[in-house]
């Protein structure tokens, strides 16, 4: 190697430290702006704090990119500045208040909240303060088209959406799909804000859906409306009340199928009133490090009685809790979920009745693969009871942010017949002492859209016809047990 | 030669213990589901000469009604010709309401959905062994095919063809053009509450239209074929059923073919001195096919085209009951 050459390997690596010294002054520079911001939030919170009972008044909102709301929707988002401003802290409550009603409303692409004090003040007592708030609407109109493949289906769909029709956030949707097991859906909803209460959303479908049912050889055709008014409450509890009429066929019921699928096969007419409670208190809910969630559904069907040939009330519960220990390095999830159907014309139909197993629930059983069964095709049942116990541990050698994770799995869960014939309490001992149980170990990956697990799974105890699984087995889904 | 895909012996072992327990099989029917199942259920008697086996057979009809001394009988023509076959093959007799207990284990008839297959056609049979519980299931082709393969004669064969294609077209006319709705239902549909009603009134066209693909019946009749198929879309009742000329034209051609084929038929008979076909003392298939359309049209399709037709040939009348005692005693 010659002189000169060795001068260019220098400058080169005088020029590598040089980037050193200067990206380590580049953070010096960073931590000491974020002191900066740091101090001043904590100064502006000390002196909001000091003067939070001073005596505000606003007689004026100033709002930018109003054009496509109107203004009974707009007057209703910051009510809170005119009615509820009589001090500071009340007053930074509703800016923190009208930013989540408009962030809420699904209409708005982002916006900011300032806070000017008018120079003209009129009253000697208090601060004349101007809320000035910028909006920036979503787009119109969305198309989208794409493909989705997993759980062993494949499917192509495409999306229209109209939003923001009426100036009030109110949005309509058109969906179809179709795959490899749903063969045809066609979704047309419209929701919108609860007249103009952003926190409860009125939200109506159409729909028409045709699905291949793999494990109970048959196709099921599903054509109805259903009107739902959903709470959107940013706090633990929330409600869900809708009606659904509903009119359904078990069709194209394979050669093969069982007896029980053949009696069933045919129209179905129901109409229903759900009621769904919420309390989720949980950090995430694919993968939870902390919190309580609690759900419970309610379903009255058989409103019109001449007409609804289901008649059945419908209760199911699911509830699951989480905790973590040394800085999430160690997290437990316990989970326990049940549900009873009770049927007043007797036979329960296929659709309504509930379906237990798979990499989801009870892992070591394949999908649906416990309860009654006959030949090959599951039937549901009308009471069960399962739960489980997870726990999670980090990943050697891979950072927290990778999503990855270890566990290990313990999952019971019992699916039974309703006989009306027999005592509830023969019914529920058999529910309780005769748990099919899964075991096993595997990698957890939380993607923010979803949660993948791989696990290797051993079925401990299982029913005769259960279905199970042993060895390898993968979950794609946001809900596990 | 060990391969390092092989999972080694004692791993396999190891893994082949679970499930460490067993419960019994979960229950698969609630009693009211047998009671459902067994509302819709009719068994075959037995006789001292009926075939004993392992197979035991179910057939799937549409519906069923009821005949003098209470015997059920399929209230489709292919399903009670099927019925009727089955009973006489086997040494059975047919099902009587009045039987109290119902054995699901039994050869027997029951009331399914046309959607129960795959095609929306009925009948359907299956065949349970009970020794390793596997099931046979065939349908109408299949199992018309293999009586098929019993008839001896070329006459009756060509006999057979006459009745499954002639009399069947115009029989489907009928139900389709010249009976009321209510009636379309009662052949067609089954009723277990009120509340079937309102549904049986909706899928009604819907009905009609799968019925049409039975039996060759859309490439004989393609017009009326494509109006049926058309309306249940829509889910609208045929109001413009007879609005086309070419809709009429297949009604009067297939009319004059049946008048034609029944004269024929009745001539066979008349020659040979009218028993069973080729003076047989049990009946032949084509007896059996030719007495249910009979049956069905002297009892369900009162005052239509096809039942005025038959009720010209009182001896034929006679063969129908001829061949429904034989089933029966």
């Amino acid at each position: 190697m010659d002189k000169d050459e060795d001068s260019v390997v220098n400058q080169v690596q005088s020029s590598f430290k040089d980037e050193k010294n200067i990206s380590r002054l580049q953070e010096l520079e960073l931590e000491r702006n974020q002191i900066l911001v740091n101090d001043n939030i904590t100064y502006l919170e000390n002196l909001f704090r000091l003067n939070s009972s001073k005596s505000v008044s606003v007689s004026n909102v100033l709002i930018e990119g109003t054009e496509t709301f109107r203004d009974s929707f707009l007057a209703k988002q910051i009510s809170p500045f005119i009615n509820d401003s009589q001090n500071l802290g009340k007053l930074l409550q509703n800016v923190h208040k009208v930013n989540e009603s408009f962030l809420k409303s699904g209409g708005i692409q982002d916006l900011s909240i300032q806070l000017e004090h008018n120079p003209i003040n009129t009253y000697s007592n208090s601060i004349e303060v101007i809320p000035k708030i910028k909006l920036l609407p979503i787009k119109k109109f969305l198309a989208k088209t794409g493909t989705n493949v997993g759980n062993g289906e494949g499917d192509g769909y495409m999306t229209f959406q109209l939003k923001n029709i009426f100036g009030g956030c109110e949005n309509l949707m058109f969906d179809a799909t179709t795959g490899t097991r749903t063969r045809s859906s066609y979704l047309l909803n419209y929701s919108s804000p609860w007249f103009n209460n952003t926190s409860w959303k009125f939200d109506n479908s159409l729909f028409l859906t045709s699905r291949k049912i793999d494990w109970s050889n048959h196709e099921q055709v599903i054509k109805g409306i259903n009107t739902k008014l959903i709470s959107n409450y940013t706090n633990s509890i929330n409600h869900e009340f809708s009606i659904e009429n509903i009119l359904r066929a078990i069709t194209n019921v394979s050669l093969n199928s069982s007896t029980n699928v053949k009696f069933q096969a045919g129209d179905d007419f129901k109409t229903s009133l759900l009621y769904k409670f919420i309390y989720d208190t949980r950090d995430d809910k694919t993968l939870p490090s902390k919190g309580f969630n609690f759900n419970l559904t309610n379903e009255v069907s058989g409103l019109l009685a001449n007409y609804n040939t289901s008649k059945f009330l419908k209760q199911s519960f699911e509830t699951s809790i989480a905790t973590n220990f040394n800085e999430k390095a160690q997290i437990i999830n316990l989970s326990l979920r049940g549900g009873w159907l009770y049927s007043f014309n007797k036979v329960t139909h296929l659709m309504d009745r509930f379906y237990l197993g798979g990499p989801n629930d009870v892992r070591g059983f394949f999908y649906n693969g416990l309860g009654p069964r006959n030949f090959n095709d599951t039937l549901g049942g009308d009471l069960f009871l399962s739960g489980g116990l997870s726990i999670f541990q980090k990943f050697p050698y891979f950072d927290e942010s990778t999503g990855l994770k270890f566990h290990y799995f313990l999952n019971f869960g019992n699916l039974i017949p309703l006989d009306h014939e027999e005592s509830i309490t023969k019914s529920l001992t058999e529910l309780i002492t005769r748990p099919s149980i899964g075991t096993g170990v595997g990698i957890v990956f939380k993607h923010p859209i979803a949660r993948f697990e791989l696990n290797f799974v051993l079925p401990v105890a299982c029913h005769e016809n259960d279905s199970i699984r042993k060895g390898l087995q993968y979950g794609i889904g946001l809900s596990f047990m | 030669m060990s391969s390092i895909f092989k999972v080694p012996t004692p791993v396999k072992d190891l893994f082949d213990k679970f499930p460490l327990v067993e419960y019994p099989a979960t229950q698969q029917l609630t009693s009211d589901e047998k009671d459902s199942i067994k509302s819709r259920t009719f068994n075959y008697i037995n006789t001292p000469s009926s075939i004993k086996s392992q197979y035991s057979f179910k057939l799937g009809v549409y519906n069923t009604f009821l005949y003098d001394d209470n015997l059920v009988l399929s209230s489709d023509p292919l399903c009670l010709s099927l019925q009727i076959s089955l009973a006489l093959n086997n040494n059975l007799k047919l099902s009587k309401s009045s039987t109290d207990i119902i054995d699901l284990k039994k050869n027997s008839i029951y009331i399914l959905n046309e959607n129960a297959t795959p095609e929306g056609i009925l009948p359907i049979y299956i065949e349970e062994n009970a020794k390793n519980n596997k099931t046979l299931v065939k349908n109408y082709e299949s199992v018309n095919e293999s009586l098929m393969l019993k008839v001896n004669s070329n006459k009756e064969l060509i006999l057979i063809n006459l009745v499954d294609f002639i009399i069947y077209d115009y029989y489907i006319i009928s139900v389709l053009f010249q009976t009321s709705k209510e009636t379309q239902s009662l052949i067609y549909q089954f009723e277990s509450s009120q509340q079937d009603k309102f549904l049986n009134k909706l899928h009604l066209s819907q009905s009609l239209s799968n019925l049409i693909k039975r039996n060759g019946f859309t490439i004989r009749y393609p017009n009326i074929s494509t109006h049926f198929s058309f309306s249940s879309k829509l889910y609208i009742s045929s109001f413009l059923q007879s609005s086309s000329q070419a809709i009429n034209h297949e009604i009067i051609q297939a009319y004059e073919s049946f008048k034609e084929a029944l004269e024929n038929l009745f001539n066979i008979y008349d020659k040979s001195g009218f028993i069973f076909f080729n003076n047989n003392e049990i009946p032949n298939l084509i007896d059996v096919k030719l007495s249910s359309y009979i049956l069905v049209s002297g009892k369900l399709l009162k005052g239509s085209n096809f039942d005025k037709e038959f009720l010209k040939y009182p001896k034929l009348q006679k063969l129908s009951r001829d061949v429904l005692r034989n089933a029966t005693e």
